[in-house]
């Protein structure tokens, strides 16, 4: 990267964060006009990086000079009124608001009056016209897509006139369409002259949509490289510290008879006010991995609660090897074969120790109680038996914490205990998510082991390269049905978006290509 | 990550011990500033006051008067013990009974229209009072698993301790000896002192508050329902995902809280004590001594001890203070708050130790 007077310039600060809120010791250097990749594995340390840029964790002591002058960051409003502006998807949205609201947010003083909205509005929709971004102003902001709600907080940034865009993982929950869709314009901010900063894992995205690329791996800024003079292995090489290898291979196995059988399976309403499921049927069979993809909010962990028995469903059954288990709650369906790997690492009670996590779903179980009575010694004796047989080495023992524990083994554990009780089919909601390369590839083979058993997977997942790699089958919910099916070998993964998204629906293919 | 947990303990005990420390010294400067402006001396003399008059006898407590003042706090500890064992038993649920001085008072009520309106047996009472109390807990339960929120307790706690108050007040005027329990229908008592406040007997009641957290211990430990019940507590998720229903275990949590509640002040009732501890003050500390011990049921025998030590001590305080306004303030303010400030800063611990939070697809 040339000498010169950078829009941004992060320093290592005087005070390291703390083990888990790394990346302080990154030195940053952003320059007006050009597009920058934040590159680094889970919890390498990109969105501490983030945090620090748009002015929280002010006490960490980051060093930030902007234009070669030295700037403190007191808060988000100080990092706000220096022209720097945080494009995070997750952030949480008010979603009552709509989304001319929330462009609106914090932009100006007070609620604007009809004289002021209607000069922001014709300011919006220029700006939309200048970025070539699509949204609805009047929908609610909670009803829109993911990649409608980044588009419209990506319109709050420019509505702001922000000099350094920072973008926290932009294309994390997008399809590929809607990334593309992001990275073009980021582009064209940076051909406006702003300096374009945005964190990500994946070496491809840095390498198709950065000119400039640091690279973090625990913390520690690894190397400023330009996009030109590098590769994307080699990038991956600087993020992980080791070659690529090639994701566990997927065997050809026969799919056997259906495991699961779920006919016009409808929900009224989610956990906390969810997305309803509406007359949703599919198929598991044995010795298949079902992929069942769509963006957040789509419903899918809506619709993996009442496969779980966690929620009942309002229409419908379901059937686990032609026997009906509609009416069974979640301990029931767990002990006729039904296997939950929650969504984030909510299968294990931080709070409690190894062994009575273990006994979460075994609590009907004579070998760990008696009358009611928990038999210790035994619970104590299977808790062993878990942690060896799954390798769970950051549990000390029995009497330890999940908290000791990486992501990756937790989620290692709970797939551990739901398969030690006879499971014949598994639900995984976003198994992969949040994980680092090593416990992604891991977790990987602990699924096509899984799978390789002839016991039969469903797979919940936002991503839809991910559905592509592992999937045998892929269905698509988007809005809480089903709205296409697909083989992995007759479809792409933009194809898969474009249902996603809800800009194609099986059977009504003519009425969009039309459209 | 494990050092990571042992840092986050550390600053949690050191940030507890700092508050300890601060304690005393706070109360000493508003005791000297009350000195001063009271007695208008000078600073040394205010100081000596509070010192004599206000913080020594504090800390002194229930030991001031030997056996005497000693078997005072044990009856008084008796029935925060129980109140304490029931908001702590919700708590290990995660669930923050704040209805706990409504069922509190109906316990009183069952407990006192049995024994003084109708004359019946003192353990006819007892059971009553149990009853009643459990089933104002359910009551609280149910309107807890229809609206999720404590907020609604708050306004059927102050509805129910109205009407209580009212029910009192009405029948006791038209009750021949003005509403007193006879003797007979009292507890039988293991002692009795003499005079004023030491004259609280030590009732069998106290014996069961005694045994109440070591059985309330057992089963939480060693029961599936007291394991459910903590798994509830731990995390809600994984406790419904392992198939606990939540409501089902909302209700019984609350209704086995509002027995434990009634039958405090059932106990404190016929002990002769229901003048001694009102229902807010009851509740209060109660609320305090169970945050104080982390929701843990041995601990509350402590915490509730020490709450009655620090009353007892707020009572021999001496001219300019209010003993009555200090034991208030103390044990009904500052306990829980203290309480609530310890379990804010180990939630905090521990949702930094699990990292942030993210958005359900």
């Amino acid at each position: 990267m040339s000498e010169g007077v950078y829009a941004l310039e992060m320093l290592r600060g005087n005070r390291g964060f703390s083990a888990e809120q790394k990346g302080m010791c990154a030195a940053l250097q952003l320059k007006n006009g050009r597009v920058h990749a934040l590159l680094g594995d889970c919890g390498a340390g990109k969105s501490a990086v983030a945090d620090a840029l748009c002015g929280l964790h002010p006490e960490k002591g980051a060093r930030i000079m902007l234009q070669g002058r030295e700037k403190r960051l007191r808060s988000p409003a100080a990092a706000r009124a220096s022209g720097i502006a945080l494009v995070r998807l997750r952030t949480q949205i008010a979603p009552s608001m709509t989304v001319m609201q929330h462009i609106l947010l914090g932009a100006g003083r007070g609620v604007p009056g009809p004289m002021r909205r209607k000069k922001a509005r014709r300011r919006i929709e220029a700006l939309m016209e200048q970025y070539d971004l699509t949204v609805d102003l009047k929908a609610r902001i909670g009803a829109v897509s993911a990649g409608m709600r980044e588009e419209a907080s990506v319109l709050r940034v420019l509505y702001r006139d922000s000099d350094i865009v920072v973008f926290d993982e932009p294309a994390a929950d997008l399809t590929p369409q809607e990334a593309d869709r992001m990275f073009r314009c980021m582009r064209k901010m940076a051909a406006a002259g702003k300096a374009v900063l945005f964190t990500t894992r994946k070496p491809e995205e840095a390498m198709s949509a950065a000119d400039d690329c640091t690279v973090l791996r625990d913390g520690m800024l690894m190397k400023a490289v330009p996009v030109p003079e590098t590769d994307a292995e080699a990038l991956y090489r600087l993020m992980t510290g080791q070659d690529r290898q090639p994701l566990p291979e997927k065997k050809e196995i026969a799919a056997g008879s259906v495991v699961l059988e779920v006919r016009d399976a409808s929900v009224r309403r989610g956990k906390r006010r969810g997305q309803p499921v509406k007359s949703v049927s599919l198929e598991a069979r044995a010795g298949e991995i079902l992929c069942v993809a769509g963006q957040r909010g789509s419903g899918l962990t809506t619709l993996a609660d009442a496969l779980a028995g966690v929620i009942p469903l309002s229409g419908g059954r379901i059937r686990l090897n032609g026997e009906n288990i509609t009416a069974l709650d979640a301990l029931e369906r767990a002990e006729e074969g039904v296997g939950y790997l929650p969504w984030r690492d909510h299968g294990l009670a931080a709070g409690l120790s190894m062994t009575e996590n273990m006994m979460m779903k075994r609590t009907g179980d004579p070998a760990v109680q008696d009358s009611g009575w928990i038999r210790g010694r035994n619970a104590r004796a299977l808790t062993w038996q878990w942690l060896d047989h799954y390798r769970l080495s950051d549990a000390d023992g029995p009497a330890s914490s999940p908290r000791c524990m990486s992501r990756g083994q937790r989620q290692r554990a709970v797939l551990g205990r739901e398969m030690d009780r006879g499971t014949q089919v598994l639900l995984a909601t976003l198994p992969l998510t949040g994980l680092n390369e090593t416990e992604r590839r891991d977790m990987i083979s602990l699924l096509m082991a899984v799978r390789e058993s002839r016991r039969a997977v469903i797979l919940f997942t936002t991503d839809a390269e991910e559905a592509m790699a592992l999937g045998d089958r892929i269905v698509v919910l988007r809005g809480g049905e089903i709205v296409g099916e697909f083989h992995p070998e007759a479809a792409s993964a933009r194809e898969v978006g474009l249902y996603m998204t809800g800009d194609r629906r099986q059977g009504m293919e003519d009425y969009f290509d039309e459209e | 990550m494990r050092n990571e947990r042992l840092a986050v303990i550390w600053r949690v005990m050191w940030r507890a011990a700092v508050c300890l420390a601060a304690v005393p010294a706070v109360s000493f400067a508003v005791m000297t500033a009350l000195a001063l402006i009271r007695e208008g001396a000078g600073l040394p003399d205010a100081a000596g006051i509070a010192l004599r008059q206000g913080l020594l006898p504090l800390i002194r407590g229930g030991f001031g008067a030997g056996a005497e003042s000693l078997r005072a706090v044990i009856a008084e500890a008796g029935v925060l013990m129980l109140m304490a064992l029931s908001v702590a038993l919700c708590l290990r649920a995660g669930l923050l009974n704040v209805g706990a001085p409504g069922q509190y008072a109906v316990g009183v009520c069952a407990a006192w229209m049995c024994a003084a309106v109708w004359e019946l047996p003192w353990f006819v009472s007892v059971a009553a009072s149990a009853a009643a109390g459990a089933l104002a807990g359910a009551l609280f339960g149910w309107m807890r698993r229809r609206s999720g929120s404590a907020a609604a307790d708050v306004l059927l706690d102050a509805l129910i301790l109205c009407a209580v108050y009212a029910v009192i007040q009405r029948v006791s005027a038209q009750t021949a000896g003005g509403g007193a329990i006879p003797e007979a229908r009292q507890i039988p008592a293991l002692g009795k002192g003499t005079d004023g406040y030491l004259a609280r007997p030590v009732t069998w009641g106290v014996l069961a508050a005694l045994i109440g957290p070591l059985v309330l211990w057992t089963v939480e430990k060693f029961h599936i329902w007291g394991y459910g019940m903590r798994l509830m507590g731990a995390s809600g998720p994984a406790a419904e995902y392992a198939g606990v229903n939540r409501k089902r275990m909302t209700v019984l949590c609350m209704t086995l809280s509002g027995l434990l509640a009634g039958l405090g002040g059932g106990s404190g009732a016929l002990s002769g004590m229901a003048q001694g501890i009102s229902a807010a003050e009851a509740g209060l500390d109660g609320l305090g001594a169970a945050l104080l011990a982390g929701g843990h049921p041995l601990g509350v025998l402590l915490s509730s001890a020490a709450a009655a030590h620090l009353r007892g001590g707020c009572r021999r305080m001496g001219a300019p203070y209010d003993g009555g306004l200090a034991a208030w303030l103390i044990c009904g303010g500052l306990m829980p708050l203290c309480g609530w400030t310890l379990r804010v800063w180990r939630m905090k611990a521990e949702r930094r130790l699990r990292g942030k939070k993210e958005e359900a697809p």
